[in-house]
């Protein structure tokens, strides 16, 4: 079911126009307090909002939540306390009057829940509580799927295997997800589509393969970072993205020769020991740092800094880390 | 009950025992506990403290009953943001004000009634403590667990009993146990000073009458009646607890 958004202004966003595919995996990036939550609540039905919201082409605004058929999970998990792990996946189902058990059973099988179906959710840990939430709001098999932040207050390990089960959900069950993220490395990687929200507008929307973070806005683009274009080479199992006489280690692998690569203002530093030449082409003050963009030839890199530098100064910089635009096993 | 407990209960009782054995205190004002035990044994006595404890105790669990039910009726009513900002200072006034405090008041609105008299007055404890921490608790409620209901096709009097009157309540655990004692010591003053039954009453007439062990006695059946209520309290809080919140320990503190 394709979602979209016509000029949906409230609180938090301001003429939001944006469309999420069917059947793919949509994730809103942005930094707190851009609207993102807020927008996931406009599609639920759960906040007021100017504007109109369409599923497939069916203007949905008067429709109550429970009439919508999606399902909303939000970044706490919000299970209910008092019921145990089968009764919270059996809870959309039971009010809905549909036959529970079978269901039910289906569902925790596909989690691999079992173990814990008598469970209460105080006794789980962060990530089966999670799975439990994405599980219950499965059960009642809704068009389209909400997520809030997903990856919130999980560890590293526990972040893969809900990273799984998401992309279980959008590709094996062809739902439409829309997922939101303040991690912009794991979004850009497979996001389906891509939304880049800044207080509270839409700055970007569409294929992650097409940003181009050169024509946003500045604050956006020192938040986000810049994308180049780069040859991926292999070298002893370890791949690498060279552009321009540099080379990135990138710890994930990677099939494509060629490809793009987003590098965060945060993963690089200037320092005399730098790999990568460049030369200053701007710098401003921002209290006790500096937003310094650098053209290394094949594209400007937005830094933020202590290092006080000068426009036209030549800088060496180290890079630590990029995110692969596009790929297949990561959200 | 720990064991421990019962240990330093024990040496407690068998040290008030050697103490009025050895007459070291006058035996007709501290008697000792067997003569207290000899006074419930006794089939007449236990009779009639057997009719004025279930007076006391109808009494005490109807105005109970009745303050939990409007608490929290009334508390779901007020949990919208206008009415709550107009009710809370309400309810936190009534609430600061002692229990006892509002026995006098009572005689004089309400008259000296044998039924009434006590019923208002347990009312009156239970009913503010229970509507504030209704209020609370609602007002710190997971607003996202009514989210999630809503989009998964719950209708609001579901969401209310399914998932926000059982959460809440037991929050207000904790304050229904501390009211449910005080309902019990303020109905038995209420009795003591106005009416003609009840436990209180008993116990009036035994101290004017010098039968200390029969006071001793009446005494004795409302603290065993406060302390089963918190124990009844504390396992039900501790069982609910363990289960919804993980949390085997028991946060009131009034425990044994």
């Amino acid at each position: 079911m394709q979602i979209r958004l016509d000029d949906v202004s409230n609180f938090a966003l301001k003429s939001a126009n944006v469309t999420f595919p069917s059947g793919k995996l949509s994730v809103v990036i942005g930094p707190n307090g851009a609207g993102k939550t807020t927008m996931l609540k406009v599609i639920a039905g759960l906040v007021s909002y100017k504007g109109s919201v369409f599923f497939e082409d069916v203007c949905v605004n008067d429709l109550p939540p429970y009439r919508r058929e999606i399902s909303y999970v939000p970044q706490n998990n919000a299970l209910f306390p008092n019921m145990s792990v089968r009764e919270n996946i059996a809870f959309g189902l039971k009010v809905r009057g549909i036959n529970v058990k079978e269901r039910v059973d289906e569902i925790l099988q596909t989690f691999r829940l079992e173990h814990v179906a008598d469970k209460y959710p105080a006794t789980l840990s962060g990530g089966e509580a999670r799975k439990v939430a994405l599980a219950r709001a499965l059960a009642i098999n809704p068009k389209a799927i909400l997520l809030d932040e997903p990856f919130t207050n999980l560890d590293v390990e526990m972040q893969a295997v809900v990273n799984q089960e998401i992309i279980m959900v959008a590709r094996k069950l062809a739902k439409t997800v829309v997922m939101t993220s303040h991690s912009v490395k794991r979004a850009i990687r497979n996001a389906g589509s891509l939304h880049i929200l800044w207080k509270g507008r839409v700055v970007f929307s569409g294929n992650p393969a097409k940003l181009d973070t050169s024509v946003l806005p500045e604050d956006v683009r020192f938040w986000l970072g810049s994308v180049i274009e780069v040859d991926i080479t292999e070298i002893n199992g370890t791949y690498f993205a060279e552009a321009n006489g540099f080379r990135i280690p990138i710890t994930t692998s990677v099939q494509e020769k060629r490809g793009k690569v987003l590098i965060p203002p945060d993963s690089i530093k200037i320092c005399k020991r730098g790999y990568i030449e460049g030369r200053v082409a701007d710098v401003r003050r921002y209290g006790s740092y500096f937003r310094v963009c650098v053209d290394v030839g094949k594209g400007e890199l937005y830094i933020v800094t202590p290092v006080a530098v000068s426009r036209g100064e030549k800088v060496k910089l180290k890079v630590s880390d990029v995110a692969v635009v596009g790929g297949e096993d990561e959200v | 009950m720990r064991l421990q407990s019962v240990v330093s209960i024990a040496i407690f009782f068998l040290a008030w025992e050697l103490i009025s054995s050895l007459n070291l205190l006058p035996r007709a004002l501290v008697p000792a506990p067997s003569d207290v035990v000899a006074v419930l044994l006794n089939p007449s006595n236990a009779r009639i403290m057997a009719i004025n404890f279930s007076l006391t105790a109808m009494r005490a669990t109807v105005g109970l009953v009745l303050g939990i039910i409007s608490g929290v009726s009334l508390g779901l009513l007020f949990s919208f943001r206008s009415m709550h900002n107009f009710i809370q200072p309400i309810a936190t006034l009534l609430f600061a004000i002692p229990s006892v405090a509002w026995v006098p008041m009572m005689i004089v609105w309400v008259g000296i009634k044998e039924f009434e008299l006590p019923v208002a007055i347990s009312f009156l404890c239970s009913f503010p403590p229970v509507l504030y921490g209704m209020i609370n608790a609602l007002r710190t409620f997971d607003s996202e667990q009514i989210d999630v209901a809503m989009v998964l096709g719950a209708k609001p009097q579901t969401i209310l009993l399914k998932i926000v009157i059982p959460q809440s309540l037991l929050k207000i655990v904790p304050l229904i146990k501390a009211e449910a004692v005080m309902v019990w010591k303020s109905v038995f003053v209420t009795e003591m000073v106005a009416l003609s039954s009840g436990l209180g009453y008993l116990a009036m007439i035994y101290a004017t009458t010098l039968e200390m062990d029969s006071l001793i006695a009446v005494v004795l059946i409302l603290a065993l009646t406060t302390l089963t209520i918190i124990q009844v309290f504390d396992l039900a809080e501790r069982k609910l607890s363990t289960k919804w919140l993980g949390d085997s320990k028991c946060r009131s503190g009034l425990t044994m």
